[in-house]
């Protein structure tokens, strides 16, 4: 296979383009498409009013005083810049946006992805009822509703759960290391998710590259990192990107595991924007605390339209 | 058409008959340390599981390992009633979501795939970090409208949270459709069928893997989820799975066997749906045509 | 996809099966009976759900039975003490959902009236019988701008327990009677030289149980401190820095630095109000600064844990003031209390439910089944509240006229998320100093709210 045929059935993967099979593409200077916007519809009704309405509703209630109880719980009103400033001022919310980065670098961007990859790459290669076996564990774990997984990794972390008696301590590993025990938390629930879409682009890597590889005398190491990972790159990229979604949203697990404490060593954003509207009272600075969560959400996506615009290749 | 194959782990016959072939000792060096490496890595994912398996029979149970005196009071706790209605109530919550997610996720992703959408890449990735977003900071203005309308019970939550997985599930199945090929279509077409045939006929069919996919996710995410049904559902007739067990444990007295108990019977539907989806797959639930980078 | 059909069709039969299965489970009101409904908390106000049901279904049936024209209807609420508030304060906002009458905890009494969401009671108090029972400081918990908004329905306050056989293992006298916080300490440095492997004080400190921890902690020696102010009236601040603050914190400072305290698992569990329960019916603790509930905890009807020798075990007694200053007995109090929506359609019949609540039969139980002390007077003296459980019961009731309520702000668990920080800080990092412990309260406080909104009293 040529490195131009090569580059081309990539571009045809990677773009995912629209054409359509019913005549041709219906440009809007030839009127509008009727079946479209009713195909649409239901789509678009629903992501408006229950999700898009109440997100913009919470942008705008971050700049209100509105509070979850009293004098300003039902009669609020418009108050400006007064709670971005007090966000500038903030410790805890710098504090937490700093955990929060390190949260997501760590456990989703490297920790899931790097586990994910191994385990899709071992799951190819390894014997038939292992990788049943491990597949199934793996992805049980992801598939296990949020509280149930905060119930076990509480136990499993605590003093004299699992951790500590397979260590020989008794130490509560939950509160020594409470952002290792998070992350690896984090880790757990989310690496299924992760091995299933590598696998998936594993799949796609054309076994003929890979044999020439091999014919050429090139080791696996080398495979990999020269063959495999460029030709997954937008695989790799779009797996970053969910991962790190996911991990923003997963607000239960921490929650329940330990409700941003001990102090505020876990008091990541969602957990610190949960505590600001619902135990503090402050509904306004904790959905201002949101928006920050959606603006980290945007501008990660940001990157992703960059990196996932450059093709790839390396033959 | 490798990225459209029913996605499996199951490597082809030709390549196992190679592997076989070539049984050199590095070769078996290497097998053993892949295997060995994936088993190391399997049962670290297996270790948190030991507690609640344990505590789940053991009449002293608490948060620390130890070997149970064993019972079965607490299974038998957690089939009465109250327990049994939370688990129904998951049940349809979680259908009636799925429900939303796929029936607009099928249309809306048809659309974007194949028919002319202005700023349709812009859109989906607008629409993918719609993930990102938590429900915590929805949720105050949703009890509102949901308040203000009379809505707060079991299937409007439902809905919802269908909507909440709506976003992925688009990005799915869009890109699901968008490896459906052109000609199957076109004959369709030929046979004068509407848009509407065309997409449960021939679109829906080759797309199923990424439908399925979606299917799951919005399954998963409404089944665990645990935030939108402890504000929007009051009626203790109507609380789910999660906020069973969060009312166990915040409790005075703690059950720590009947928790586990609990969590056990709660999640295994969820690993019967695996089971089940992966059956139609021989033998490998994947993201296979659904995934294109 | 042959396997296809057969999963879709039994996933629809499914759903609907559960469909009709939960929808046939609401109970069909009778529509032409008037609703008075009533939300309170399902799992955590009571000892055990079974005891919630008892209660709230005999309250029903009990007023039903005398209004035959009057469903009502029960709107329980699960999870913890933060999910009760929260989901009443979701409840209130708007007139469909708001509860005719409510269950709530007292600190919170203040931001429900403030927000305009409750109807003042002093018209119907008058003709009561059981109201003038109450003491002052108890009147006085449900009072907003003047009006009463709240009628208590049972109160928590804290006491010491000690275990006796130790005690006289190391020739302490029992029964003990501490006179001020040093006869305390000296207490537990004897059981920590004597008896290692045992913990000498149990102290609630940290986060986990959030504002509970002070009510049975640190807020207990802070009203017995020499100043202790939290919220400064006069000025309109919250203190941060005070001769009663310093004083709790040396206080923690001692328990900690010398050792003597619970382990950081324990006291950062999110069930560390019940740990010390079964710590003390395993003899692993020596001293605990424990609340009112713990005697009823250990009969054999709430059995959390079952104790049938606690009386023989573990003593109780007051806890001292500081220097044994008067009344020589300190300890916070709150609990909860009842209170009709100001959106109710039928407030006297609101009221009604609430009278009935607060019948000397019906406080009885609660307190025996919630771990409560009945705010009347007269109720605490009853033989059933009094042989429920001897002899706590009758300690409990005898500290509640000195107990101190805390401020009904919604900053009020702020400050106290403050003061949870600073005594947390002790036991991770027991070296931690008074005026290290001091910054951490006031930086946080300082930061959350305002630094006008903060105040240091010498």
């Amino acid at each position: 296979m040529s490195a131009d045929s090569l580059e081309l059935d990539l571009e045809r993967r990677v773009g995912g383009g629209h054409t359509s099979a019913t005549g041709s593409k219906s440009r809007w200077q030839d009127g509008i498409d009727v079946a479209a916007i009713l195909l649409l519809a239901p789509a678009v009704v629903l992501l408006l009013a229950l999700f898009v309405g109440p997100v913009a509703f919470a942008f705008y209630l971050g700049l209100t005083n509105i509070s979850l109880v009293g004098p300003t719980a039902l009669h609020w009103h418009f108050t400006g810049l007064v709670n971005l400033r007090k966000l500038m001022h903030d410790q805890v919310f710098w504090e937490s946006l700093r955990i929060t980065g390190i949260f997501l670098a760590v456990s989703a961007i490297f920790g899931v992805t790097v586990v994910g990859m191994v385990l899709a790459l071992l799951i190819q290669h390894a014997i038939a009822w292992l990788r049943v076996a491990v597949g199934a564990i793996v992805v049980v774990a992801w598939m296990l509703p949020p509280i149930t997984a905060a119930l076990l990794w509480y136990a499993f972390s605590t003093s004299g759960g699992t951790l500590s008696f397979v260590t020989g301590t008794h130490m509560d590993f939950l509160n020594a290391f409470p952002m290792t025990i998070i992350c690896l938390a984090n880790i757990w629930s989310t690496a299924g998710f992760s091995m299933l879409v590598l696998a998936a682009g594993l799949r796609n890597v054309p076994s003929e590259v890979l044999e020439a590889g091999r014919m050429e005398g090139a080791s696996k190491w080398t495979i990999f990192r020269s063959l495999t990972l460029p030709i997954m790159q937008p695989t790799i990229v779009t797996n970053i990107l969910l991962v790190t979604l996911l991990s923003l949203a997963n607000f239960s697990l921490i929650y329940i595991m330990t409700a941003g404490g001990p102090g505020n060593a876990t008091n990541i954003l969602p957990i610190y924007s949960y505590q600001e509207a619902f135990q503090f009272n402050k509904l306004s600075y904790g959905a201002l605390l949101g928006d920050v969560i959606v603006i980290i959400a945007t501008v990660f996506a940001y990157f992703y339209v960059r990196a996932s615009r450059r093709t790839v290749l390396s033959v | 058409m490798t990225d459209l194959a029913a996605g499996s782990f199951e490597p082809s016959m030709d390549a196992l008959m190679r592997e076989e072939a070539r049984k050199s000792p590095e070769e078996i060096r290497s097998a053993w340390i892949v295997n060995g490496l994936l088993a190391l890595i399997g049962g670290l994912f297996l270790a948190p599981l030991a507690w609640v398996a344990l505590a789940s029979v053991d009449a002293n149970a608490s948060w620390a390992l130890s070997w149970p005196s064993f019972t079965v009071s607490h299974f038998h706790d957690v089939v009465r009633g109250d327990f049994l209605q939370a688990l129904l109530n998951t049940f349809y919550l979680s259908i009636i979501a799925t429900a939303v997610s796929t029936v607009a996720g099928v249309l809306g992703g048809y659309a974007l795939s194949r028919r002319y959408i202005p700023l349709s890449d812009e859109l989906m990735v607008g629409i993918l970090f719609l993930t990102g977003i938590p429900v915590a900071i929805m949720i105050v203005p949703i009890f509102q409208v949901y308040a203000q309308y009379d809505l707060l019970d079991l299937s409007a939550t439902g809905v919802f949270l269908g909507v909440t997985s709506l976003p992925f599930a688009l990005w799915l199945i869009k890109t699901a459709v968008d490896g459906v090929p052109k000609e199957l279509e076109e004959a369709a077409l030929m046979e004068r069928a509407n848009i509407l045939q065309i997409i449960l006929r021939v679109t829906v069919p080759v797309a199923l893997p990424g439908i399925f996919a979606a299917t799951i996710y919005s399954f998963i995410n409404a089944w665990g989820a645990f935030l939108a049904p402890l504000v929007l559902i009051s009626d203790q007739d109507e609380i789910t799975g999660p906020l069973k067990i969060y009312g166990l444990i915040g409790s005075a007295a703690v059950h720590y066997g009947d928790i586990a108990a609990f969590s056990i019977v709660y999640s295994v539907p969820v690993i019967i749906l695996y089971v089940l989806m992966s059956r139609p797959f021989s033998g490998g639930f994947s993201m296979g045509g659904a995934v294109k980078g | 996809m042959k396997s296809l059909k057969p999963l879709l069709c039994s996933t629809v039969i499914a759903g609907l099966a559960a469909f009709g299965l939960q929808a046939g489970t609401r109970s069909a009101q009778a529509a032409d009976k008037t609703v008075i409904s009533v939300a309170y908390g399902e799992t955590y106000v009571f000892d055990t759900e079974d005891l919630t049901k008892k209660w709230w279904y005999g309250i029903k049936s009990q007023f039903e039975s005398a209004h035959p024209d009057v469903t009502v209807q029960l709107v329980p609420i699960g999870g913890g003490y933060d999910d009760i508030i929260n989901k009443l304060s979701l409840l209130y906002r708007s007139s469909r959902t708001a509860p005719d009458v409510a269950q709530i905890a007292t600190p919170v009494i203040g931001e429900f009236a403030s927000s305009g969401y409750l109807a003042p009671l002093d018209s119907y108090l008058p003709s009561t019988s059981w109201w003038a029972q109450f003491p002052k400081v108890i009147q006085g918990e449900g009072v907003y701008q003047g009006k009463v908004y709240a009628v208590n329905t049972g109160e928590n306050d804290s006491q010491l327990y000690y275990n006796m056989d130790m005690f006289k293992k190391v020739r302490l006298p029992v029964p003990w009677t501490p006179h001020n916080w040093n006869d305390i300490l000296v207490a537990a440095r004897a059981i920590k030289a004597k008896l290692p492997g045992v913990v000498p004080i149990w102290l609630n400190a940290g986060t986990s149980s959030g504002d509970n921890g002070i009510l049975q902690g640190a807020g207990n020696l802070l009203a017995g401190s020499d100043l202790p102010t939290i919220f400064d009236d006069k000025t309109g601040k919250w203190v941060v820095d005070s001769p009663g603050l310093r004083e709790t914190l040396d206080f923690f400072h001692s328990v900690y630095s010398e050792h003597m305290g619970g382990q950081a698992s324990d006291l950062f569990s999110p069930s560390a109000v019940t740990i010390p329960l079964t710590l003390l019916q395993q003899s692993k603790v020596a001293i605990v600064f424990g609340s009112n509930y713990y005697g009823g905890n250990w009969t054999k009807l709430i059995c959390s844990p079952c104790w049938p020798v606690a009386a023989q075990v573990a003593g109780v007694v007051p806890i001292p003031t500081i220097h044994g200053q008067a009344p020589n007995a300190a300890t916070t109090v709150g609990g909860w209390d009842l209170v009709v929506s100001s959106a109710s359609k039928n407030p006297k019949l609101a009221w009604e439910l609430v009278d009935l609540m607060e019948n000397e039969e019906n406080q009885i139980t609660a307190a025996n089944w919630a771990g409560f002390v009945p705010a009347s007077q007269e109720f605490v003296k009853a033989p059933d509240f009094v042989n429920f459980a001897p002899p706590y019961n009758a300690v409990s009731a005898q500290v509640l006229p000195v107990g101190v309520i805390s401020p009904s702000s919604p900053d009020y668990l702020i400050w106290s998320h403050g003061l949870q920080e600073a005594t947390g800080a002790f036991v991770t990092h027991p070296d931690t100093t008074v005026d290290a412990a001091i910054g951490i309260m006031s930086n946080y406080v300082t930061n959350q709210l305002d630094p006008s909104q903060v105040e240091t009293l010498k």
